[in-house]
């Protein structure tokens, strides 16, 4: 089974794909392990007057309070903390976090939020999947067009056009 | 992500350069690819948004390629993991387009730098009306030269 799964590439292949798999599974769990709800880092020019949201994506504890903003003369950090002790304060999965950056003559870059909460969405980024939908059964209907299940795997089909 | 209808779009433009139309299937398959590895973790199986973007990482897709060519006959197997990956690629780039407001989007070093890169050139939440009637406008006129040029052989 093993051999089968893993044939048609060859062993440098094998080795290669074996190795990347278990670091790239190591380094991915350790990736998740971040403790900020959202960070940004980079030069305040991106910033400058753009009004913006932060989702609330995957999270389940967090303080819309937390909200902190350094600026230096070249670069900015926003960092919003995510603190057990805090939850629950009205943030749940799928919230919405309003703020606007602005810059103040003499303060420079302010952070500030527009409204602490906003009601959840039951989907993230709803309207990007409206219009994805059905990209993706236009995407499935061409690749199914091309290759069907065969005994030993995936196969092209030979009785469309090729 | 711009939407998937975008990404589908410059697939199927990119899919052009590839002569069988089977490998043009999966170039387009794989520039689908990330999202639907990424919406998989994040929905599926409600991951944290840094475990599933790196789905969108150049290691992230040689593994996900890897993975789905290993679903095809064997004489397919290096082949699907080729076109998988070189549509995935381009998936990737055209993300890093994208302006998130200057943290970055894509970690093309990852797993050895978590450095994220973006081009800013359009806001993350407005592909499908910035980028989508154009995208949409480009595979039509595409089409639509082939089609002539079939009609009437040069």
């Amino acid at each position: 089974m093993i051999s089968w799964l893993f044939s048609g590439f060859g062993r440098p292949w094998k080795v290669f794909g074996a190795l990347l798999l278990l670091y790239i599974g190591c380094r991915w769990s350790l990736h998740s392990r971040g403790e900020p709800i959202w960070s940004c880092e980079g030069h305040p020019e991106h910033m400058d007057g753009k009004e913006f949201w932060l989702l609330a994506e995957r999270v389940t504890a967090a303080d819309a309070e937390t909200w902190t903003l350094e600026v230096e003369p070249d670069r900015y950090r926003i960092l919003i903390q995510a603190a057990q002790d805090t939850w629950p304060h009205g943030v749940t999965v799928g919230s919405r976090l309003y703020a606007h950056l602005r810059f103040v003559k003499g303060r420079g870059f302010v952070l500030e939020p527009l409204a602490r909460v906003a009601p959840p969405q039951a989907l993230p980024h709803l309207h990007l999947y409206l219009v994805s939908l059905p990209a993706l059964a236009i995407a499935a209907a061409l690749f199914l067009r091309r290759f069907r299940l065969g005994p030993d795997g995936l196969e092209a089909r030979t009785d469309t056009d090729a | 992500m711009p939407d998937l209808a975008v990404h589908l779009c410059a697939g199927i433009l990119g899919s052009k350069f590839i002569r069988d139309p089977a490998g043009r299937a999966l170039f387009v398959a794989g520039n689908c690819l990330p999202d639907l590895a990424q919406k998989t973790l994040a929905l599926g199986f409600a991951s944290p948004i840094d475990f599933a973007e790196a789905t969108h990482t150049p290691a992230g897709i040689l593994c996900l390629a890897y993975a789905a060519s290993m679903l095809f006959e064997e004489g397919w197997r290096r082949r699907a993991f080729r076109l998988l990956a070189l549509g995935s690629l381009l998936h990737i780039l055209m993300d890093t387009a994208k302006d998130c407001l200057g943290c970055g989007v894509i970690d093309w070093g990852f797993p050895f730098s978590l450095h994220r890169v973006e081009f800013g050139l359009y806001p993350v939440e407005e592909s499908p009306t910035l980028l989508l009637p154009w995208a949409l406008g480009a595979v039509l006129l595409v089409e639509m030269i082939g089609a002539l040029r079939r009609r009437r052989p040069l």
